[in-house]
């Protein structure tokens, strides 16, 4: 029971003590961390917290000597200050810009570095655009020098297209033939399936190929002349409609001859297959 | 009480002093002055600082306050002894205040003439230099403007500490050591100069 009132009792204290800690526990610790001397010496404490500090450093020379010393450190700033005697220190003009011109130099520096960091980044992206630009303006020689060439070939084409009376480029004579795969699709030394009659004017020979129930998706065909020379190839053919495959030749490719077309499909491997072979007489 | 004895080699407690004074030991009453008389200075100085002419208030003010203190601890009336301290402090400041609020009244007419400093004689102007000498030294030899510009404003501008700490981004720790290091640096310097 004894032991009971006695935590009672010092819980109480230890409560009333928590109020009053700043008032009236001050060591060393407590006045450096607070800075209870400079607060104490500019008359910052409150009157209880002066009370307690002046209990505590009434019987401490330590603390005798800090407060003598804040006190003279005060007097004679203050005294330097009066007279004037702290213009490099304490230069009201110098003093109120320190910081400023501190702030400002930073921000100059930071500004700095931002203008030569996109200095480097606009000399770099304008060295990359002048390297593009010299590529397409190579680029684009070489596409003129192949228009030019393309040009000139097309006009060559026009100039042996065009004759006298004859209706223009836009308007070309097609004449359609129906050529009809030999039997078995193989090539044979017999006599052509179909006669091909043109006339000695240019025009434009459409073959329609009977594809004879092969279905590739695309084909390629060869055309030779009667001496086996080829005279034209053509690839990825696609038929037109189903079962028919058309190929468009000007009528300058022949002459009066014996032709025979070999047709192959490609397969879903990759491979060509032989799907059809078709032997024509031509005739002008 | 103005006989000045040798101290106790080990220091003793206040209460043991008190307890001494009381069972009438004249030594232990030498040795309460001598153990209070800085303090106790400080203590009327502060309170009384901005009305003395001169340093003989002040003397005469500790006197007084020894003397009340001696009385009262010879009679008994310090019930608690281990308190000494703060008894002694609180007479000091007591007799400070009233000399404060009542110092006109007993001050003849004449009091109200400007009258010379008494810290402007030349031994006085000698350690207000030497203060000065020693100010600026402890303010050239810091690296930052930054903690200059603290000393200017609280000592001299007496801005609040906390205003001061949000103004300059600095925490209250900081704030302490630049003072702190200000202040033990001048001391060095001063004692020194004094030297």
């Amino acid at each position: 029971m004894t032991l009971r009132w006695d935590i009672l009792l010092r819980n109480l204290t230890l409560k009333t003590a928590g109020v009053r800690d700043r008032e009236t526990v001050m060591d060393h610790a407590y006045i450096r961390e607070h800075n209870i001397v400079e607060e104490y010496e500019m008359g910052k404490l409150s009157s209880a917290e002066s009370a307690s500090f002046e209990e505590h450093f009434v019987d401490c020379p330590e603390c005798q000597g800090q407060l003598q010393a804040a006190h003279d450190f005060k007097q004679g700033l203050q005294a330097a200050s009066a007279r004037g005697q702290l213009l490099t220190e304490f230069n009201p003009s110098t003093r109120a810009s320190t910081f400023v011109w501190r702030r400002a130099f930073l921000a100059a520096a930071a500004c700095a570095g931002l203008l030569f960091l996109s200095l480097v980044f606009l000399v770099q992206q304008t060295r990359r655009l002048n390297r593009e630009v010299s590529r397409a303006s190579n680029d684009a020689g070489t596409w003129r020098q192949r228009y030019e060439v393309q040009r000139q070939a097309n006009a060559q084409s026009q100039e042996q297209v065009g004759q006298p009376g004859e209706p223009g480029p836009g308007l070309p004579v097609v004449a359609v033939f129906t050529l009809n795969m030999t039997r078995g699709g193989e090539p044979t030394d017999s006599e052509p399936a179909d006669r091909v009659a043109l006339s000695r004017s240019p025009q434009l020979v459409v073959l329609s190929l009977d594809l004879g129930g092969s279905e590739f998706e695309n084909y390629r065909a060869t055309l030779k002349e009667s001496s086996g020379q080829i005279i034209w190839k053509g690839e990825s053919l696609v038929p037109a409609s189903s079962h028919t495959l058309s190929v468009a030749l000007p009528s300058g490719f022949f002459h009066q001859d014996d032709y025979s077309l070999t047709l192959e499909g490609l397969t879903r491997q990759g491979n060509y297959k032989a799907a059809g072979h078709y032997s024509f007489r031509v005739k002008k | 009480m103005t006989t000045v004895g040798p101290l106790p080699a080990q220091p003793t407690s206040p209460r043991e002093v008190a307890v001494r004074i009381q069972a009438g030991e004249q030594k232990a009453e030498v040795e309460l002055v001598e153990r209070y008389s800085r303090g106790v200075s400080i203590i009327v100085a502060r309170i009384v600082g901005r009305i003395a002419r001169d340093s003989s208030l002040i003397d005469d003010l500790c006197q007084e306050t020894f003397r009340l203190v001696l009385e009262k601890v010879r009679r008994g009336e310090l019930r608690e002894p281990e308190k000494l301290s703060g008894f002694v402090c609180g007479v000091a400041r007591n007799l400070a205040i009233e000399q404060v609020r009542q110092p006109r009244r007993m001050e003849p007419l004449e009091a109200d003439l400007p009258l010379p400093d008494p810290k402007q004689g030349p031994l006085d102007e000698l350690l207000v230099q030497e203060q000065i000498k020693a100010v600026r030294q402890v303010l050239q030899e810091m690296k930052e403007p930054r903690d200059r510009e603290i000393l200017r404003r609280f000592y001299l501008m007496e801005e609040e500490k906390e205003s001061l700490c949000a103004v300059f981004a600095i925490t209250s720790l900081h704030f302490n050591r630049v003072l702190y290091r200000a202040r033990e640096r001048f001391r060095e310097l001063y004692q020194k100069g004094r030297n």
